[in-house]
Order: structure tokens, then sequence, then C-alpha cells
């Protein structure tokens, strides 16, 4: 029925009734019209009256058709009127006729309720959805040309072969559209071009590119050409060879479709280079090369074994774990890179790969026979078959080591290591990340990968693999070096426990013979005969006194000696306790003035102003020692005179400065170099270990020593600093 | 040459040092300066003799064959706990690390003379020791 009938329907009582009565009896009513924003009402009262109701665009006449009988009123258009005269058969030729025709009409049309909702949506007054399909040439010319004219859209994503642009090109009847293309170019509108970029069509690409379009390069281009915009959708499988118009076309304006090619466009554009580029390349010869993500691991796997064979004469293979190395040698990567490295001796194979015990002797083992292989054949080749071997060449990335070595390098560990990297000859790169290392198959357990040849990211692995290559030699350097510290130290142990056990020995033997020599000859002494002459006496005294100075003598020298032993062994320990250094200067002093003849010098103490007590933390043995080695060789070069020990804190500096200054002979000039030198002394009385004792006494407390003759001419001052507590 | 003012009694003193002619030397010198000396040159020896109530004062070196100075000490107040000892060394002064490590049991502390000491020194330290009121 046109799409006047279905009003009467509704409004016609007797028609009305009719339907229901023949529903009620179970007959299957179908009802097709065009539904338009005039009958749209109707058609809705009229959808639960028929069983089905359909629309199809320009129906002009009526006619109905039922199992046996065909009916059709004389009336076209009129409004409101029921046909005064009808058209009936009950031949089979006629009704069957008609029910092929309408069953052809019905399969063509669009279900009410879809064209109900588009009226009511107002997504088109007049046309509607759909998506048809042309298989004329000329039809296809038409409905572009009509496309073309009709748009109002400039915003074309069109991804083709630039024989489509040939063809747009090439065709009188598409100036207009070039026209429009690049009109939309110029006013900045949106129409993007992708497709392959080559030899033969460069100058088209550089023509239109010249003009404004915006044009990508895409090496693999999608079986089919479409031009997408925002509310319609060109599709041909053609191939416009040499501009030809497109053999057949697809048109739609449907937004899921249209949706679904935007994003197929833009995913496309993403991936593609900038013509410029391509153009350069193309132009100029270089090479820039590809960069892509493949994900399935089937191709992954293959493309990995073609690069491998494909190998002219290198390649690099970093793999991430042991059951990497597995899978890969069990889908004959392993064996095909021996044969590589052996074939013809051109190509070098160097692996990196996690050390383990079980692939060392794995590895061991490969290494080994080509080694045997090796040893059968000629002796003459025997010397060729050893730079040979430098072909396969395998070294350990001893991850655990390091991490162990090296707290800080485990999050180090992940990045270097959870992925195979392969570098062929220097010109194509492939990274597999692995996404379950747990499988032994190597298509379950790889992720996605990517392969380049393009010089920049290829280089980046190839030295990606040379620094790990080195690090791996600079590893191994460390790792003998600190072996052989550990030896020097464990040496040095050995040694600090013989220097011990050596001055405790000779402590023991040196000091051991002198208490005989210095207690007996006392004992002698105190003895010496009454009833012997005086002269006697007194030569038998002068005799023991020069024993009795002897053995202190010895017994000094003996210790100065082990001093010095323990203070260049690094054994000088110091037990540190809290004194007040007033007490340690005075019985230095006291002792001093007992032990010693200074009858002709004045020994004092003077203090600072501030008479507070000087704390220090010193042992307190050692630093009575250093006073009193300073007291004493005052006196030793002191006729006569004072020696002054003065103490004064220094607030600032958190230091205290002891001096001991004497009015002597002064320092000699030779002597003042090596003041504090081992055996220093001008004097015959000293051993000259003193001063030198001293000063790595004070040193070993954190202090410092030093010494200047008086400026006045008379005598010399000696210095000394501690810490204050 | 007497240094000691220990006149009224005469005390007694037990040397034990493995070398002869320090023990001899000591000897000497002690009984010059009034006590009644002892000496032997093997602790194993000494402890064999050893009684309670003999001595005033127990000399040990530190460092001997057999059986050191401290555990000899120990093994002697196992018999006596009244005598008074003071231990001698010419070697260095570890031994107070050297006592911590093999006798953890001995909290108390000792007077130690180091050799060489000379005679004056000796005597004014042993009066000291046997002067004062504890038993060490």
């Amino acid at each position: 029925m046109n799409y006047t009938r279905p009003t009467l329907a509704i409004t016609i009582e007797p028609i009305k009734v009719a339907f229901n009565d023949a529903k009620e009896r179970g007959i299957k009513l179908r009802y097709l019209t065009e539904i338009s924003k005039d009958n749209i009402s109707f058609c809705k009262e009229l959808i639960p009256l028929v069983d089905e109701l359909r629309h199809l665009d320009g129906i002009k006449g009526d006619f109905m058709v039922s199992e046996s009988e065909y009916l059709a009123p004389v009336i076209l258009f009129e409004k409101g009127k029921i046909a005064s005269e009808a058209i009936y058969s009950n031949q089979k030729e006629i009704v069957d006729q008609h029910q092929y025709m309408f069953d052809t009409l019905w399969n063509k049309a669009v279900s009410a309720e879809q064209r109900i909702k588009e009226i009511e949506d107002g997504v088109i007054g007049q046309e509607h959805y759909q998506t048809i399909f042309l298989e004329n040439p000329s039809e296809v010319s038409e409905e572009i040309k009509k496309a073309i004219n009709t748009s109002e859209d400039d915003s074309w994503s069109i991804c083709s072969t630039f024989d489509g642009l040939l063809m747009i090109t090439c065709n009188k009847d598409f100036e207009k559209m070039q026209g429009r293309l690049l009109d939309g170019s110029k006013r900045g509108n949106n129409t993007r071009w992708v497709g392959t970029i080559n030899k033969d069509n460069v100058q088209i690409v550089k023509a239109y590119l010249d003009l404004g379009m915006k044009i990508k390069h895409i090496n693999n281009m999608p079986p089919m050409n479409f031009a997408v915009s925002s509310k319609e959708l060109y599709i041909t499988i053609d191939e416009m060879k040499g501009g030809q118009i497109a053999k057949n076309l697809l048109i739609s304006n449907e937004p899921p479709y249209i949706r679904h090619y935007i994003s197929i466009f833009e995913d496309l554009w993403n991936k593609s280079v900038p013509a410029k580029q391509m153009i350069r390349e193309i132009e100029e010869g270089v090479i820039l090369g590809k960069t892509e993500v493949i994900q399935s691991p089937e191709d992954i796997q293959q493309l990995f074994i073609n690069m491998v064979k494909s190998a002219k004469y290198e390649v690099l293979l970093v793999l991430p774990t042991l059951n990497a190395f597995y899978r890969e040698e069990r889908i004959g990567i392993m064996e095909l890179l021996k044969q590589a490295a052996e074939r013809e001796h051109r190509i070098n194979v160097r692996i990196l790969t996690p050390t383990k015990d079980t692939i060392e002797d794995k590895l061991q083992n490969m290494i080994s026979a080509s080694q045997q292989r090796d040893n059968k054949r000629e002796e003459a080749e025997q010397q060729q078959m050893k730079s040979k071997r430098k072909n396969f060449d395998i070294r350990c990335i001893d991850v655990e080591s390091i991490i162990e070595n090296n707290g800080a390098v485990a999050a180090k560990r992940s990045a270097v290591t959870t992925v195979t990297i392969v570098v062929v000859d220097r010109e194509e790169s492939l990274v597999i990340e692995k996404k379950d290392d747990s499988k032994q198959n190597f298509i379950e357990a790889v992720g996605m990968a990517t392969y380049s040849n393009s010089k920049p990211t290829v280089l980046s692995y190839v030295s990606i693999f040379e620094n790990l290559w080195k690090q791996t030699e600079l590893y191994q350097q460390l790792k003998e070096s600190n072996k052989q510290l550990e030896e020097a130290n464990e040496q040095l142990k050995k040694h600090d426990k013989t220097q011990k056990e050596f001055i405790n020995i000779a402590a023991h033997e040196l000091r051991t013979p002198i208490q005989p020599i210095l207690g007996l000859t006392q004992v002698i002494y105190s003895k010496i005969n009454e009833d012997e002459s005086p002269y006697e006496k007194q030569k038998q005294k002068e005799m023991l006194e020069v024993v009795i100075r002897n053995a202190n003598r010895l017994q000094h020298l003996s210790e100065d000696i082990l001093d010095v032993t323990r203070i260049e062994s690094q054994n000088l320990n110091l037990k540190l306790e809290l004194l007040n250094l007033d007490e340690i200067i005075l019985d230095a002093i006291n002792d001093a003035k007992r032990s010693q003849t200074i009858k002709s010098v004045n020994l004092l103490y003077q203090r600072d102003k501030d008479n507070s007590a000087v704390f220090i933390q010193a042992d307190r043995r050692r630093l009575y020692q250093v006073i009193a080695n300073l007291i004493s060789n005052a006196i030793k070069f002191t006729k006569e005179g004072s020696i002054i020990v003065n103490a004064k804190k220094e607030e600032n500096e958190n230091k205290v400065i002891v001096s001991v200054k004497d009015s002597g002979i002064g320092i000699h000039r030779e002597v003042i170099p090596r003041l504090f030198q081992r055996f220093a002394t001008k004097s015959y009385q000293g051993t000259g270990l003193g001063l030198y004792i001293s000063k790595s006494i004070v040193e070993a407390h954190g202090g410092d020593m030093w010494a200047q003759n008086n400026p006045d001419g008379k005598g010399s001052a000696f210095y000394f600093t501690l810490p204050i507590v | 040459m007497e240094y000691s003012n220990n006149n009224n009694k005469k005390k007694t003193i037990l040397i034990v040092d493995d070398e002869t002619d320090v023990n001899y030397t000591f000897e000497t010198v002690l009984e010059e300066n009034g006590f009644m000396v002892d000496s032997f040159d093997n602790p194993v020896l000494a402890l064999n003799d050893f009684k309670a109530g003999l001595y005033d004062l127990v000399l040990l070196d530190i460092k001997m064959p057999e059986m050191d100075g401290f555990k000899l000490y120990e093994e002697m107040r196992k018999v006596d706990n009244t005598f008074k000892v003071c231990f001698l060394t010419a070697s260095e002064m570890f031994y107070e690390e050297y006592r911590r490590a093999y006798y953890s049991t001995m909290h108390e502390r000792y007077p130690i003379i180091q050799k060489p000491v000379k005679n004056e020194e000796l005597i004014k330290q042993i009066d000291k020791i046997i002067a004062s009121s504890t038993t060490i």
C-alpha cells in the first residue's frame, strides 16, 4: 500500500473490523507501506492489528494478495478515499506472480519499528539508515558524484591505494571532488589519506601534499579501500589500478559501521609514517626502516627462526632466564646458531644467558662437542678451528651474584632480563616479551614482540648487548679481584696475628733477662763488703753502677722497640678512660723530680687563667709516657734555668694544648726536619725512639704534636694537643 | 738493702715462675728484704705441695707451661681462701682479655706486676698487697 493507505485502515471501521476478524481466524497479515512523518501515528496503531508492518521507500502501487486471491484497488494517492473499482483475480498465475512480487518487496523493506525510530529520532527527514552495494561502474561513478555534490562534510578520512587518488585526478566527473578535498584542506578541515607510497605513486602523492592534503604512509594496507566521514562510509575492494573507476562500491550511513571504520582509520593513521619521510626514503634511497609490534606468538616464533637463518655475519642473543634457554633450544634456535657459527666460519654468534650450574654444564657440553669435532679434523685445520670456536661464544649474566653483592641492583634485574633480545647482522632486531616463564612451550610462554630494522633502534640493542657483554667481563674481573682481596685480607689477618704473637714473644724474651741483671746487681750493690778498702769499695760500686745503668738502658730500649713495633703493625691499642689532665701532668712532674737529678733546673706546671679541670678520653699509661718523655728530654738538654709545663684550653676548637718549654740548648738545626722520625737523636743517651713514639701516641688519641726553638734563642718548646671531652 | 717495713713477724711468700733465673732473683731479693720465701719453677709441683695456711702471699707468673697462673690460682683457692695473690708477667698486657676469655668465673681484680721490676718497686707493691684488708 502506498503511504496514504494506513490512515484508511485505522479510520474506516469496516477495514479495521475485517483486519481484526482475520487475525482472530489465525490469518497471517503482512502490511508493507511507506512510513512517513504524515502517517506515522496511524502506522503505530496499525502495528498491533497486523502480524508485521514493514517500510519501503517510495511504494507507488496498492495491492493485496492471499494464498488464492489477488485484489488491487484502482486508486493512487487520493487521501481518505476508497477506490471505487478494483482488479480482482483468483487465477493461479496472477496470484503467484503477485505473491512473488510482494515477497521481493517485503525482503527489501525495513521493520516499522526501525523506521519509526529513525523518524522520531529526527536522524533523517527523508532518508534513512541504509547500506547498499553497487556493482555497476556507472552506478558507482554516479553515486560517488552524488556523494560529493550532496555531502556537507569536508572531513574525510581515506585509506586507499593511491590509485584511488589517481582515479579522482584523472576522471573529469570527480573534478569537483578534487576541489572539495583540497578546499577542505585549505579551510583547515581534516582530510587525511593513508596508503602505501612507492616509486610509482610518489609523484601524485607529492602533488597533493603540496596542495595541502595530509598524507601518511603505511606498509601493510587492509585489503580494501575506504573513505569515511562523520556521516558516510564508502568501501571498495577494487584496486582502481591505474586510476580506473572502482567496479564496486559499498555505501553506508549506518553509525555503527561509520564508527567502526573511523576507529580502523585512526589506528592505521597512528601507525603510519609521515609521507615526507617516506618520500625522502624513496627519492634519496635512505632506508629508515620500520618498527612494528607482533602479537601472534606463532608469527614471532617463525620470524625468530627466519631471522637466525637469514643471518650473514652476526647473531647477538640475550636470554632472560634458564627456561628461555630451554624453550629456544626446543624450537631449534640453539642448533641453528651452532650451525650458523660452523657454516663456513663466517657467522659470529654471541649469547648472554643467566648462569646456573645446569646451563653451564649444557653450554660446556655444546662447546666441547664442537671441540671434539674439531679434533677429528686435519692438523692443519686445527688452528683455524680455534679461531672458529670463538665464533660461538656464550657468557653468563651472573645476575644472582650481582644481587647478592649489591641489593640495589635487584630492581634492575627485571628490567634487563624479562625480554629475549635477538639482533641479526646489526640490521634487524627482535625483542620478545615473556608472558609466563613457567611454560615449556615457546608459543605459550611469549607475549608480544617488537621487530625493527630501523637503524637507530637496532643499534641501540646492539649497544645494550655490547654493554652487557662487557659487563660480564668486568664482573668476572671484579669477582677475581674480590677473591684476591679476600686472600690478601686473609694474609693480612694472618700477618696481623703473627705480628701480635711476635710482639708478645719479643716482649717476654726481651724483658725476662733484664730482671735478674737488675734485681741481682742491686742486691750485690747493697752487699759490697764493708771490709774492703775504700778504693776497692768505690771501684766495685762504680762497676755495678755501670751494669745497673746499662740494664736500665736495655730495659728502656726494649720497651721503646716494642712500642715502635706496636705502632708500625697498628697494634697500639689504647685503653681509653676519662682522665683529669692535671693529675697526669702532676704525676709525671713529681716522678721526674724524684727520680732525676735536676738540682739546678726549676720544673714547673702552669695552667692558663681558667683553672677548671680539663677532662680527656685517654690511655692513662700512654699519656703519662708522652708527658714523661717530653719532660725527660727537656731535663736531658737543660743544664740550668727552667722547664715549664703548660696546659691551655682552646674552647673554640674543643682541644687542649700541652706544652713543655725549656731553656736548654735547643734543637739542632739538622735534626729539626726529622725530629719525630725514628733514631733522630743527637744525644748519646736516648734510643732515638721517644719522640716518634710520643707523636704516634698523641695521634692515636686524635691529637697532634710539634716543636720549635724558642724565639728568644734559648731552648725549645714541644707542643701537643688532645681533644677535650 | 731492706725496703720492707714489715718487721714484726716474717711474712711467707710462695713464688711460682717457670723462669728459673727470675725465680732465683725474686727469691733472693725478697729474702734480702726479710720475707720467708718458697719457690717453684713448675706450677704442677707447686700445686701438689700447696697447703692451706702456709703463705701470706702467692706470686704467680701468668704464662707457664702445663698450667697458667690463673688456673693455678683457681686450684690453690680451692685449698686455701686466705692467701693474697699477685700475678707477674713479662708478656704483653693482653692478660685481661685472656683472663676474661678463659676464666669468666673470676670476677675479682688482681694486682699484676710487670717484669722487669726494680727491687724497690717490687717490695713497695708487695708491702701494699700484704697490708691491704682484702684477700687479694
